[in-house]
C-alpha cells in the first residue's frame, strides 16, 4: 500500500454542509414544509457525496487526507484526517443517513416539531460523520459532544414522560462519558504533549502508569456511546423513544462512533508504531505495549462476549418490537467488540478480527436501521408496537415484509446476506484468537458466541411469525384490515438499505477487497498475514456454511419449542428483566438518598436549634450591652445563624471525604509536600 | 517599559463624573438617563480598551496620585493582570448597561439605581488599576459601599436582610486585609505590586507570621471571592435586581474578590514565596471544597437566581484553584476562566432577568416549557449551561482544560477529579432547566404567544452568547493574551 498525505478540503467540506444545513433547513422552515424537506434531502445528499468523493484518493491510493484549521478549539487545531477506516465509518453513515432522511419526510407527517427535527438531524449528522473524520482526539470529541447534544433532542422529540425520562438517561450518561473521554486527554496531551490519532509509541519513551489511565478512562467514555456492557442501560430505554428515523441512526450509526472511538484507543493509540518493524517490534522496546495491548484486547473481548449474550436475553424476552431491536443492537456490538477484542488480543496477527468488526460496523448499520425503519411502517400505519398484539401484516404489508425478511436473514447471518459475511470473519477470529495461545476459556466465549448467533436467530423469527405470518388477534384484526400501503418516501428508504443487504451478501468478497482489505491494513498489522488469512478469503466453504446453517438451526428448533410451548408469552419472571433492575435501583437509590437525607435533615434541625439558642442568648447579653436609650437594636439583626448550619455540617463531611483524598495522593502517591 | 499617563485615572474618573451627572437627571426623565448611561460607559470602556491596547504593546501603564508616606501612595498602574482584569469588566458593563435600561424600565428608583451602577463601574476600575496593595484596598472598601444600595434596590426586608449581611461579610474581610496590610507594611516597608512579589527576604525570616498573614488575605478576599464557608452573603444579595446580580455579583465584586487573592498571590507574595511556604495547597484545598459543596447546594435550589448563585461561588473557585496550583498552566487556566466564565455568568443571569421580565417566574420548577415561548432567550441559556459544563464547542472548556493540565503539572492529579466531578454536578442542575423549558409540557403556550424579551435585553443576552461561541472556538481571542499575563507574572 502506498502512504502519503494529501491536503484536501473534503472532510471539512462534509462536516460543515450537514452544519450548515441545519442553519439554513432551520430558515427555510419558516417559509414552506416543501422547502424544508427539500433542503433537508439535498444537503444530506450532498454530504454523501463529499464523503464518497475521497474514495478514489483515500481507499484506491491508500492515501490518507488531512487538512487542519489553526487555532480552532482548544490549545490545538481542529484537524481531520481520513485513513480508509474513517472512510467506512463516514460514508456508511452518510449513506445511512439518507435513507433514514428521505424516510423521514413521509414518517414525520404524523409528528409535530418537524422543523425542529431535520434542523437537529443535520446538526447531529455533522458531529457524527466529524468523528471518524477528525484528526486528534480533541476535534474527535468535539464532534462527538455535538452529537451526544444534538441527538438528545431527536431522543426526547415526541416529548412523552417516557421519553423525557429516558432522555435524561441519555444526555447525563452521553455528559459522563463525555467527561471520562475529556479527562482521558487531559492525561494523554500534558503527558504526550499531542492529540494526534496515531501510536502512542512515537512520541513516548517507555510505559508508565499514565497511558493505560488515558485509555481506559477513554474506553470507558465511548464504551458508554457503544453500550458496552455495563453502561449499555440507556440504550434499550433511549432507543426505542425516538422516531423510526432516528432510532435507526441512533442504533444503527451513532452507536457506532463509539466502536470507533474504542478502536481507535486500543488498535492505533496503543499500538506500536505500523510497518515493516512490527514483527520485531514485539520482542523489542515495546514489548510492554504490545502486552497492554493484547491485556485489554482479552479483557474486550469477555466484555464484548458479555454483551452480545446480555443482549440476545433481553431481546428475546422483548415484546415491543423497537425495544427488541434495541437490545438487539447491544448484542451486536458485542459482536463487534469482541473483533475490536481479537484484533488487539492477537498483537500483530489481529487483522481478522479488525476485518470482522469493520465488516459488522458496515453490515449492522444497514440491517438495523433498515429493521428500525420497518418497525417505523408498523407504528406509523397502526400505532402499536407490541408483537403480541399484531399479526398477518405480509397481506397489508408486502413491501415492508420482504424488507424485514431481508434484514433479518442478515442479522441472522443467512448465507448470501450480508451478516453472513462478517459473523464469519467474527467467527474465524475468534477461534484464532483460541488456537493461537490456546486459552480455554476462549474455547467457551467461542460457544457464547456461537449461542448468541443462534439466540438472534430466534429472536428474529419470533418477530417475523408474531408480526407478519401469523393471523392477526381478533381484536387488532379490523384496524390490520384498514391499512393500505407505505408511502413512496418511506418504501425508497428501507428499499435502499435493503439492496445494499442483498448486494453485499451476494459479492461478500466485493466489499472485502474495496473496503475492508485496504482499512486492515492502515493498522499495525503484520501485512504477511493479512495477506496470507484475510485476502481472498473464501466465504463460502463447506465448514462455514455448515456452521452458519447449524446456528440457523438451532435458533430455528428454539422457536420452534417457544410455539408450541408458548413459551415466549411465559415471559422470564420481572425481577430478572432489566427495566426492573433500572426501576427498582432507581427506587432503591431514591430511598437511600432519602432516607439519607431525612436523617441529616432531622440532624441538622436539632443542630440549628441547638446552635441558634446558644447565638440567641449570647446576642441577647450582648443586647443588654447597647445602653442607649431608643437603641436601634442592630445586633438584633446581626445574626450569626445566618451562617446556614446544614451548610456547615455537609461541609464537615465533605472535608472528611477530601481529606482523605488529599492524604491518599499525598501520602501514597507521594506526590505534593 | 513603563509610561506615564492619564489614562487609567480617565477610566475611574468618566464614570464618576458620569453618575454625578446622573445625579442632575430627574427620576421621570429615562431619554436623557439611558443614553447618558450608555455612553458613560462605553466611553469608559474605550480609554480602558486604549489602556489594554497599550499594555498588550508591552508597555506598563502608570499614573500616580498621591503620596500619602512614604511607599504608601494612590497610584495606578496597568500591568498584564490588571489590563485583563480591568477589560473584561468595563466590556461587560456597556453590555450591562445596555441591558439594565431595558430591565429597569418598570422599576422603581431608577435614579438612584444607575448612578450606583456607574459608581461602581468607576471604583471597580480602580480595583483593576491599583499599583499598590493600599490603593487596591481603598476602592475594595469603596466597592463595598457603593454596591449597597444596589442590593438593597428592591427595599423590601428581603432585600435589607441581604444587604446587612453583605455589609457584615464584606467589613469582616475587609477588617482582615487591613490587619494584614498592616503586617505587611510594617514587615517590608511597600506595598508596592511587583514581579515576583515583596516577601521573598521576610520569608525566610518570619515563615509563620507570613503564612498567617497570608492565610487572612485569602480568607479576607476569599469574602468577597466567596470562599467557603464565607460565601453566605452572595445567595441572599441575589434580592437584588437582576442586571446587579449578574454584573455585580458574577463578575464585578467577586472578581474583584478573586483579583485581590491573585495580587496577593503573585504580587505580593510571589511564586517562590508561595512555593517555598507551601501556601499554594492550602488555598487550592480550601476552594477544591468549595467547588464541590456548593455545586452540591446548587442543586438543592429552586430559585433560578440562587442557583446560578451557587454556581458563581463553584465557578469561582476554578479561578482560585488555578492560581493556587503555582503552576504556569494552571494560572493560565484560572485567567482563562475569569474571562470564560464572566461571559457565560453574565449571559445566563441576563437570560434568569429575562424571563423574571417576560413571565415574572422566579422559580425553576415554573419554567418548564419556556423555550417555546422565548427561544432566543433559552437558547442562549443553553449556551450559557454547555459552556458551564465545559463541554467542548463553548468557551468554558478551554479553562477547564487548562486548569486540568496545570493540576497535572502540579504533580496533583486529584484536581482533575474534582473538575470532572464538578462539571458532572453542573450538567445535573443546569441541563433540567434546559431540558424542562423546551421538552416539558408547562404553562406557556406554543408560537402564538411567543414573546421575548425588550430587544434592550434581548440584543446584549445574544451578543454574549454569540461571543462565549467565538471565544470557544478562535482560542486566539484570549489564549496569547492569558500567556503574556502569566509570563508577566513568573
Amino acid at each position: 500500500m502506498t502512504q502519503g498525505y494529501d491536503l484536501s478540503v473534503l472532510p471539512l467540506l462534509a462536516v460543515l454542509l450537514p452544519a450548515c444545513g441545519a442553519g439554513v433547513t432551520a430558515l427555510v422552515s419558516f417559509y414552506s414544509a416543501w422547502w424544508r424537506n427539500f433542503t433537508a434531502t439535498v444537503v444530506t445528499a450532498a454530504t454523501l457525496v463529499a464523503v464518497a468523493a475521497m474514495y478514489p484518493a483515500v481507499v484506491v491510493q491508500g492515501r490518507v487526507l488531512e487538512y487542519q484549521l489553526l487555532n480552532i478549539v482548544s490549545p490545538l487545531n481542529l484537524t481531520f484526517r481520513v485513513d480508509s477506516f474513517s472512510f467506512i465509518v463516514a460514508v456508511i453513515a452518510s449513506f445511512v443517513w439518507l435513507a433514514a432522511t428521505i424516510y423521514a419526510l413521509a414518517y414525520m407527517e404524523h409528528e409535530e416539531n418537524r422543523p425542529r427535527f431535520f434542523t437537529l438531524l443535520l446538526l447531529t449528522m455533522s458531529g457524527t460523520i466529524g468523528v471518524p473524520l477528525a484528526g486528534d482526539f480533541l476535534s474527535l470529541l468535539l464532534f462527538f459532544e455535538v452529537m451526544s447534544l444534538a441527538s438528545y433532542v431527536l431522543v426526547v422529540h415526541t416529548q412523552t414522560e417516557e421519553a423525557y425520562s429516558a432522555g435524561d438517561l441519555y444526555l447525563y450518561l452521553g455528559v459522563a462519558g463525555g467527561m471520562s473521554i475529556l479527562a482521558g486527554l487531559a492525561f494523554l496531551y500534558f503527558r504526550n504533549g499531542t492529540l494526534a490519532i496515531m501510536p502512542a509509541t512515537l512520541v513516548v519513551q517507555g510505559m508508565d502508569v499514565v497511558i493505560p489511565l488515558a485509555a481506559i478512562l477513554m474506553i470507558v467514555g465511548f464504551g458508554i456511546k457503544a453500550g458496552m456492557a455495563p453502561l449499555h442501560i440507556w440504550l434499550p430505554r433511549a432507543h426505542p423513544v425516538a422516531p423510526a428515523p432516528a432510532s435507526a441512526l441512533l442504533s444503527g450509526i451513532m452507536i457506532k462512533t463509539g466502536a470507533y472511538g474504542i478502536i481507535r484507543v486500543i488498535n492505533v493509540l496503543l499500538v506500536p508504531a505500523a510497518g515493516a518493524g512490527a514483527l520485531e517490534s514485539i520482542k523489542g522496546m515495546y514489548q510492554e505495549f504490545w502486552s497492554m495491548v493484547s491485556n485489554m484486547g482479552y479483557v474486550i473481548i469477555w466484555i464484548g462476549i458479555i454483551t452480545m449474550f446480555m443482549g440476545v436475553i433481553l431481546a428475546v424476552i422483548q415484546e415491543n418490537i423497537k425495544k427488541m431491536l434495541a437490545c438487539s443492537s447491544i448484542s451486536q456490538m458485542g459482536f463487534i467488540l469482541v473483533g475490536i477484542g481479537v484484533a488487539g488480543y492477537l498483537k500483530y496477527e489481529g487483522a481478522m478480527g479488525m476485518a470482522g468488526a469493520s465488516y459488522h460496523i458496515i453490515n449492522h448499520a444497514l440491517f438495523k436501521s433498515c429493521l428500525f425503519l420497518a418497525a417505523g411502517v408498523i407504528a406509523y400505519k397502526l400505532g402499536e408496537l407490541n408483537m403480541y398484539n399484531l399479526g398477518g401484516l405480509w397481506k397489508k404489508l408486502p413491501f415492508t415484509t420482504l424488507v424485514v425478511i431481508i434484514a433479518s436473514l442478515g442479522i441472522a447471518g443467512f448465507p448470501f446476506f450480508n451478516g453472513y459475511a462478517s459473523k464469519t470473519l467474527l467467527h474465524h477470529a475468534m477461534v484464532e484468537a483460541y488456537e493461537h495461545y490456546g486459552v480455554k476459556a476462549l474455547l467457551e466465549a467461542e460457544r457464547i458466541f456461537m449461542l448468541s448467533a443462534a439466540g438472534t436467530v430466534l429472536y428474529y423469527l419470533k418477530f417475523i411469525y408474531l408480526v407478519f405470518l401469523r393471523r392477526p388477534p381478533d381484536e387488532m384484526a379490523a384496524k390490520i384490515e384498514g391499512i393500505k400501503g407505505e408511502p413512496r418516501a418511506m418504501k425508497l428508504g428501507m428499499a435502499m438499505l435493503a439492496v445494499m443487504i442483498v448486494f453485499i451478501g451476494i459479492n461478500p468478497g466485493f466489499l472485502l477487497s474495496e473496503l475492508i482489505v485496504p482499512t486492515v491494513y492502515s493498522f499495525a498489522f503484520a501485512p504477511s498475514f493479512i495477506e496470507h488469512h484475510v485476502v481472498g478469503i473464501n466465504f463460502f466453504t463447506a465448514g462455514d456454511i455448515l456452521s452458519s446453517l447449524v446456528v440457523i438451526g438451532l435458533g430455528s428448533i428454539a422457536f420452534a419449542i417457544g410455539v408450541k410451548t408458548g413459551l415466549f408469552k411465559t415471559s422470564i419472571p420481572a425481577w430478572l428483566g432489566q427495566e426492573f433492575f433500572a426501576t427498582q435501583l432507581g427506587k432503591l437509590l431514591a430511598a437511600c438518598w432519602n432516607g439519607l437525607s431525612n436523617a441529616v435533615m432531622k440532624v441538622l434541625a436539632f443542630g440549628g436549634a441547638i446552635f441558634r439558642r446558644i447565638f440567641r442568648s449570647s446576642f441577647t447579653a450582648l443586647q443588654s450591652l447597647d445602653y442607649r436609650p431608643g437603641s436601634s437594636g442592630a445586633f438584633r439583626t446581626f445574626n450569626l445563624t445566618n451562617l446556614d448550619f446544614d451548610v456547615i455540617l455537609i461541609m464537615g463531611i465533605l472535608a472528611a471525604a477530601l481529606g482523605v483524598l488529599f492524604y491518599l495522593q499525598f501520602r501514597v502517591l507521594g506526590i505534593g509536600f | 517599559m513603563e509610561i506615564f499617563s492619564n489614562l487609567p485615572l480617565l477610566a475611574v474618573l468618566i464614570p464618576v463624573l458620569g453618575s454625578i451627572l446622573l445625579l442632575f437627571v430627574p427620576e421621570k426623565n429615562d431619554y436623557v438617563r439611558n443614553p447618558l448611561a450608555f455612553a458613560v460607559s462605553f466611553v469608559t470602556a474605550l480609554v480602558v480598551v486604549s489602556v489594554v491596547r497599550l499594555v498588550l504593546q508591552g508597555h506598563i501603564v502608570c499614573h500616580r496620585l498621591v503620596e500619602i508616606l512614604p511607599g504608601l501612595e494612590l497610584s495606578f498602574r496597568v500591568d498584564p493582570l490588571a489590563a485583563l482584569f480591568g477589560g473584561a469588566a468595563s466590556v461587560l458593563w456597556v453590555f450591562a448597561v445596555l441591558y439594565s435600561t431595558g430591565y429597569m424600565a418598570h422599576e422603581h428608583n431608577r435614579r438612584r439605581y444607575f448612578i450606583y451602577y456607574l459608581l461602581s463601574l468607576g471604583i471597580t476600575m480602580g480595583i483593576a488599576f491599583a499599583a499598590n496593595l493600599f490603593t487596591l484596598y481603598l476602592f475594595y472598601e469603596l466597592l463595598t459601599l457603593a454596591t449597597y444600595p444596589l442590593v438593597v434596590h428592591e427595599g423590601n426586608e428581603e432585600a435589607q436582610k441581604a444587604g446587612i449581611r453583605y455589609i457584615i461579610y464584606s467589613f469582616f474581610g475587609a477588617g482582615l486585609i487591613l490587619y494584614s496590610l498592616f503586617i505587611t507594611y510594617g514587615l517590608v516597608g511597600t506595598l508596592s505590586f511587583t514581579q515576583g512579589g515583596i516577601m521573598a527576604e521576610v520569608a525566610r525570616t518570619a515563615p509563620l507570621l507570613l503564612t498567617t498573614v497570608f492565610v487572612a488575605y485569602i480568607l479576607g478576599f476569599g469574602v468577597k471571592a466567596a470562599i467557603m464557608p464565607l460565601h453566605s452573603w452572595l445567595p441572599s444579595a441575589m434580592a437584588a435586581p437582576t442586571p446587579v446580580s449578574a454584573l455585580l455579583h458574577a463578575v464585578a465584586v467577586v472578581k474583584s474578590g478573586v483579583y485581590g487573592i491573585l495580587r496577593v498571590m503573585y504580587s505580593i507574595f510571589g511564586t517562590e514565596t508561595m512555593a517555598e511556604l507551601n501556601l499554594g495547597i492550602i488555598v487550592a484545598v480550601l476552594v477544591s471544597f468549595t467547588i464541590i459543596l456548593s455545586s452540591i447546594i446548587a442543586l438543592r435550589q429552586d430559585v433560578l437566581k440562587r442557583r446560578l448563585a451557587y454556581s458563581t461561588i463553584s465557578q469561582l473557585g476554578y479561578i482560585t484553584l488555578g492560581a493556587g496550583l503555582l503552576t504556569p498552566l494552571g494560572l493560565s487556566g484560572g485567567l482563562l476562566h475569569i474571562i470564560n466564565h464572566a461571559l457565560l455568568k453574565i449571559t445566563l443571569f441576563f437570560c434568569a432577568g429575562a424571563i423574571i421580565t417576560v413571565t415574572g417566574k422566579k422559580y425553576i420548577s415554573e419554567l418548564k416549557g419556556v423555550g417555546r415561548r422565548m427561544p432566543i432567550t433559552m437558547l442562549a441559556f443553553t449556551v450559557g449551561a454547555v459552556g458551564m459544563v465545559g463541554i467542548l464547542p463553548v468557551n468554558g472548556f478551554i479553562s477547564k482544560w487548562y486548569l486540568m493540565g496545570g493540576s497535572l503539572e502540579a504533580g496533583m492529579p486529584i484536581f482533575i477529579i474534582i473538575l470532572i466531578a464538578s462539571a458532572l454536578l453542573n450538567a445535573a442542575y443546569f441541563f433540567p432547566i434546559v431540558t424542562a423549558a423546551f421538552f416539558k409540557k408547562g404553562d406557556f403556550e406554543a408560537p402564538p404567544q411567543r414573546g421575548e424579551a425588550p430587544l434592550s435585553m434581548l440584543v446584549p443576552i445574544a451578543l454574549l452568547a454569540v461571543l462565549s461561541l467565538v471565544v470557544g472556538f478562535k482560542l486566539d481571542l484570549t489564549v496569547p493574551f492569558v500567556e503574556m499575563v502569566v509570563q508577566y507574572l513568573y
